[in-house]
């Protein structure tokens, strides 16, 4: 059961990842590199305002080959896809209550990069977390995001 | 010593500002309004982009609320000035393989809208003509619902309550259920049009009404967009001769209007909002209150201060998000001939259509477009809106010439470089002009005098559009114990927000008459849109 914001955490949901026999086989094939800004704000009760995470994640076929965290984010030119996630919001996702791919859409998380192919995939992303709500316990130290309007159910959208 | 004095103090004269003011000094206050450029209007913008002689209209092209704006008919508008068309051909889509246009007309040619859709699906014109026909004759009631404030604000009175139940039978009449509310337009749209040709329409039409295609709300689709498709006007002279009649009204109510004074601060003593502070130095005294047409951000984060706002606005403001929805890039073409489509060998009114989309063959197009644009991305294919005003309203153009604007939707400004915009300036309108000669092929090279392009980051700077956001941006999720309250009202006495990020859309000018109805509640005002032929 391990907490948000820790490497066990992190480790679990690549281990997810990696080992989903749909992502094998409906993930975008290819090489991607993602930037995650995870950005504090005055709602999160794990992130202040200021303590913002960078963790620069690579994906080829589906696979998350690896994942770090940076004290400075690299030049935005290096990404394929740049995700900005206030830290309230990155919670409300982990704990169920906000709809990813409705928040990407709706600009609640900043998406920079080719929409098209996330919107062709967001099945699979639906899938995902449905294993993810299943398969990881993730605990909250400091208490679970309680239900946060605007978690639209996926069902009706794109 | 204050350099002036005011009951109010309006910071800047976009539509919405202008609205304010003319309903305050008509309620006998002493109104101040002060505007950081040289002209009025925000986004009811109109200069000589390209060349001299050529009026393109910098962002708002058509104007759809004239029917119902409340300050049209109480200040008596077309005496100051202003004059609209309400071309015969209203919306239409044309096609590069030369196929027949889709048309879709004002309501009073409703048998050639017919006509025009069943000739790909009969089933959709059908479709169309009811929802449409269904919605125009609960116009009113849609009216009310954009020119109320919303309860939180004032109380509901037994109209707005009526109001309510009306739309929600609408909703019902026109064959939809409560799920159907929550879906996306997208959904809703496939839902209900099955041609490619109609779906295209509908996806560009709910962009360019600012709703996300995959993520909005199907009631807000057919309760905007299907309710004003048709009813759009051509402000002659351009949407600033709008603006100009507006200012002149509320200046003939006894309102001041100064140019060239951006405000900078805005004064508080005591936790009330006192004046403000002008770029030069001077201060102005709001005796009673201040009320601010710009967006959220400038207004509480930089004229105020994040550290002297409360906990409540900061989190408010961490919380708000610019685009990616209402972010438009607007090219501005001088013309020789105007285009001469090759689907007007059908249906030669596509040649004379007041907004015709041109670079989309089908509806995934059209969300592949939008979806890049969502994604910080300049779209692949430049398909436009476009509106070649000249053809109506010769004063827009040197005699035999034309004068095009049209409507690109393009990242929020942040998600480009300084260089990359200059990049998409140079290129983009030469793609745009290679594709649209794929649809009229007199659209080349010889037939442009001169070319322009405003991306978003010019939005930003020139008409204060933050991100290019023409919505000023809006609350991103929302906490159940944070209400949606202080859309108005702000938590901070005497201040009022008036602009585009409170309500309306369009040059409605609801954001400053719902203002002004909060204003009047608190003030104990005098009720001056109570009339007995209006429902709001």
């Amino acid at each position: 059961m391990p907490a948000i914001y820790t490497t066990q955490w992190y480790e679990a949901l690549k281990g997810l990842l990696n080992s989903n026999p749909e992502v094998d086989k409906n993930a975008p094939r290819g090489t991607f590199h993602v930037l995650a800004k995870i950005n504090g704000d005055a709602r999160s009760l794990y992130l202040p305002v200021g303590d913002d995470r960078n963790f620069v994640v690579v994906f080829a076929d589906g696979k998350c080959l690896e994942y770090r965290q940076v004290e400075t984010a690299p030049p935005r030119k290096d990404f394929d896809y740049i995700f900005e996630i206030p830290g309230s919001v990155f919670e409300g996702v982990a704990a169920g209550l906000i709809d990813l791919i409705d928040a990407g859409l709706k600009g609640t998380i900043k998406i920079t990069g080719d929409m098209r192919l996330l919107i062709k995939h967001a099945e699979l992303i639906n899938v995902l977390y449905d294993v993810y709500s299943r398969e990881v316990e993730t605990t909250w130290p400091k208490g679970k995001p309680v239900a946060v309007a605007g978690a639209n159910p996926a069902t009706a959208r794109r | 010593m204050p350099d002036a004095s005011y009951d109010a103090v309006i910071i800047g004269a976009g539509h919405n500002g202008l609205c304010l003011a003319a309903y305050l000094a008509r309620a006998g206050m002493k109104v101040g309004m002060f505007e950081r450029r040289h002209d009025e209007g925000g986004g009811a913008h109109t200069d000589e982009a390209t060349v001299p002689g050529f009026w393109h209209n910098l962002h708002a092209q058509y104007m759809e609320f004239i029917e119902m704006m409340p300050m049209y008919r109480d200040f008596d508008l077309p005496g100051f000035g202003a004059r609209m068309i309400k071309p015969d051909a209203q919306v239409g889509i044309t096609f590069a393989d030369g196929r027949p246009p889709l048309v879709i007309y004002r309501p009073e040619l409703a048998e050639k809208t017919r006509k025009s859709i069943a000739y790909y699906s009969p089933r959709d014109a059908e479709a169309f003509d009811t929802i449409r026909r269904k919605v125009l004759a609960a116009n009113s009631y849609i009216s009310a619902m954009l020119y109320s404030p919303p309860a939180y604000e004032i109380p509901l009175d037994a109209r707005t309550q009526e109001t309510m139940g009306r739309l929600l039978q609408l909703w019902v009449d026109v064959g939809f259920g409560l799920q159907e509310m929550n879906k996306s337009p997208k959904v809703l749209i496939d839902e209900v049009f099955e041609s490619p040709e109609m779906r295209a329409t509908m996806y560009r039409q709910c962009v360019e009404w600012g709703a996300n295609l995959h993520s909005g709300d199907g009631f807000g689709f057919v309760m905007c967009v299907i309710w004003l498709c048709g009813n759009h006007y051509l402000s002659i002279g351009g949407t600033h001769t709008l603006a100009h009649a507006m200012a002149s009204a509320a200046l003939a109510a006894g309102a001041d209007l100064r140019y060239n004074s951006p405000v900078v601060e805005i004064l508080n003593s005591g936790g009330r909002a006192t004046g403000v502070r002008l770029k030069d130095g001077r201060t102005i005294e709001a005796r009673k209150l201040v009320a601010s047409n710009a967006d959220p951000r400038t207004t509480f984060t930089d004229l105020i201060g994040l550290d002297k706002l409360s906990e409540f606005r900061k989190e408010r403001m961490a919380n708000w998000r610019f685009g990616p929805e209402h972010v438009l890039g607007t090219p501005s073409f001088a013309l020789r001939t105007p285009p001469d489509y090759k689907s007007a060998r059908h249906n030669p009114d596509i040649n004379k259509c007041f907004y015709t989309i041109v670079g989309f063959e089908d509806d995934h197009q059209v969300s592949d477009y939008i979806l890049q644009a969502y994604g910080g991305q300049i779209p692949d294919r430049p398909g436009a809106g476009t509106w070649v005003n000249s053809l109506w309203d010769p004063s827009q153009a040197p005699p035999g010439l034309h004068a095009m604007n049209g409507w690109f939707f393009f990242p929020r400004a942040s998600c480009l470089s300084a260089e990359e915009w200059d990049g998409v300036r140079r290129d983009y309108n030469g793609k745009f002009l290679k594709l649209w000669g794929e649809y009229a092929p007199n659209m080349t090279r010889e037939n442009v005098l001169a070319d322009k392009l405003y991306v978003s980051f010019d939005m930003e700077k020139r008409i204060a559009m933050p991100e290019g956001d023409f919505s000023h941006g809006r609350l991103g999720h929302m906490n159940p114990g944070i209400p949606r309250t202080h859309i108005y009202r702000t938590e901070i006495e005497g201040l009022y927000m008036c602009g585009a990020s409170a309500g309306g859309g369009g040059v409605s000018a609801a954001g400053g008459y719902n203002a002004y109805k909060v204003i009047a509640h608190d003030y104990g005002l005098p009720k001056l849109w109570r009339r007995e032929d209006r429902l709001y």
